[in-house]
């Protein structure tokens, strides 16, 4: 675990300097400088910064998100250069979360940004969530998403599930106890799901910035997230479309929460 | 008999072979019922549609008329219903 050494909540006001970057989404009604400040306390938790995950902290970090904390393994891999846009040729071979935080740093030099080099578990999943305000679930693997699922329920914060296969992509965002969580949309792990599947970097990224379009408007409280709705995404076709979700009264993981 | 037309996204689309196709079924049926009948056609499908005792998998979403349905519940279709199917995705 690497962390910057301001590894604590900001509420420092907003600089001269942080104005003049964020004039034009400033000017966004309902949102202003009390939203950018906002963003700038915030702290957000991003599960893998892979082809979904590295957009929405692309996104976020340029929107003067505080702090955010990455959570990723392994190391660049040629394979991962399609669709993972914090990811360069140069690092195949070093830590995925070392590149994504020298191309975040880049962009906002005054992101705080807190790496794990590990996926979500068991282990590391409490730990992980109790240190931000919000999540971007973004991982591959069902396991790594039910711990997040789990952990955000218990802790009462939004989560934001954006997901992908081939040309299609969905998101919702899960309200603890007023919204579905993962678990009760996929009460069952999912038979066939593999970690590796077809897909484009543009429909990744597509899907990682309306995950990060979502962070902003829960964090600054504007806008209607998608509480309770699904986000339909197909790219073959180009049709979009929201669906109504419903909770699962017998949900394992929310069931009893209000 | 009546007509229920399938939408099939994501991962059912390519087990499938097409995005939609409209099957015929008894008056009656419920959405268990499809999934099970459009299940037989091939093996990928089967084994993305239907758990060990050869019913609808619990983690696949399900809407009819763009209202989301528990998998199995026994809510009987009508003549032109659209049943929508989304098996899971995640991230990568």
């Amino acid at each position: 675990m690497n962390s910057t050494p301001e590894n604590v909540k900001r509420s420092a006001a907003l600089t001269d300097a942080e104005r003049d970057v964020y004039t034009w989404q400033m000017w966004v009604p309902d949102f202003g400088e009390k939203g950018q400040q906002a963003l700038k306390n915030a702290s957000v938790l991003i599960s893998r910064c892979g082809g979904i995950g590295g957009a929405a902290a692309y996104a976020l970090a340029a929107a003067g998100v505080g702090r955010l904390v990455l959570a990723h393994g392994g190391n660049v891999r040629p394979n991962d250069l399609n669709r993972q846009l914090l990811m360069t040729h140069d690092g195949i071979g070093t830590p995925r979360v070392e590149s994504a935080a020298r191309r975040l740093r880049e962009l906002n030099p005054r992101l705080l940004i807190e790496t794990a080099s590990e996926n979500i578990s068991e282990e590391n999943a409490r730990r992980l969530v109790e240190k931000v305000d919000v999540v971007v679930d973004c991982a591959p693997l069902f396991r790594e998403r039910y711990l997040l699922n789990r952990e955000a329920v218990r802790r009462k914060i939004p989560l934001i599930e954006c997901a992908m296969y081939e040309m299609d992509a969905q998101v919702t965002s899960i309200l603890p106890g007023k919204t579905p969580c993962l678990s009760c949309l996929y009460p069952a792990d999912p038979p066939l799901w593999k970690r590796e599947f077809p897909v484009f970097g543009a429909v990744a990224a597509m899907i990682g910035s309306l995950g990060a379009t979502e962070a902003i408007k829960i964090i600054a409280g504007f806008g209607e997230p998608l509480y309770s709705r699904l986000l339909l995404c197909n790219t073959r076709e180009m049709t979009f479309k929201t669906v109504q979700i419903k909770r699962n009264p017998d949900c394992a993981v929310c069931g009893n929460l209000e | 008999m009546i007509q229920i037309v399938v939408h099939y996204r994501a991962q059912a689309r390519v087990a499938a072979g097409v995005a939609e196709e409209t099957v015929e079924l008894e008056a009656g049926c419920t959405p268990a019922d499809v999934i099970v009948r459009v299940a037989q056609r091939g093996e990928n499908l089967k084994r993305l549609l239907l758990d060990a005792e050869q019913r609808p998998h619990p983690s696949l979403l399900v809407f009819v008329g763009g209202e989301q349905i528990s998998v199995n519940a026994p809510q009987p279709l009508k003549n032109g219903d659209v049943l929508e199917i989304l098996p899971p995705m995640s991230g990568g």
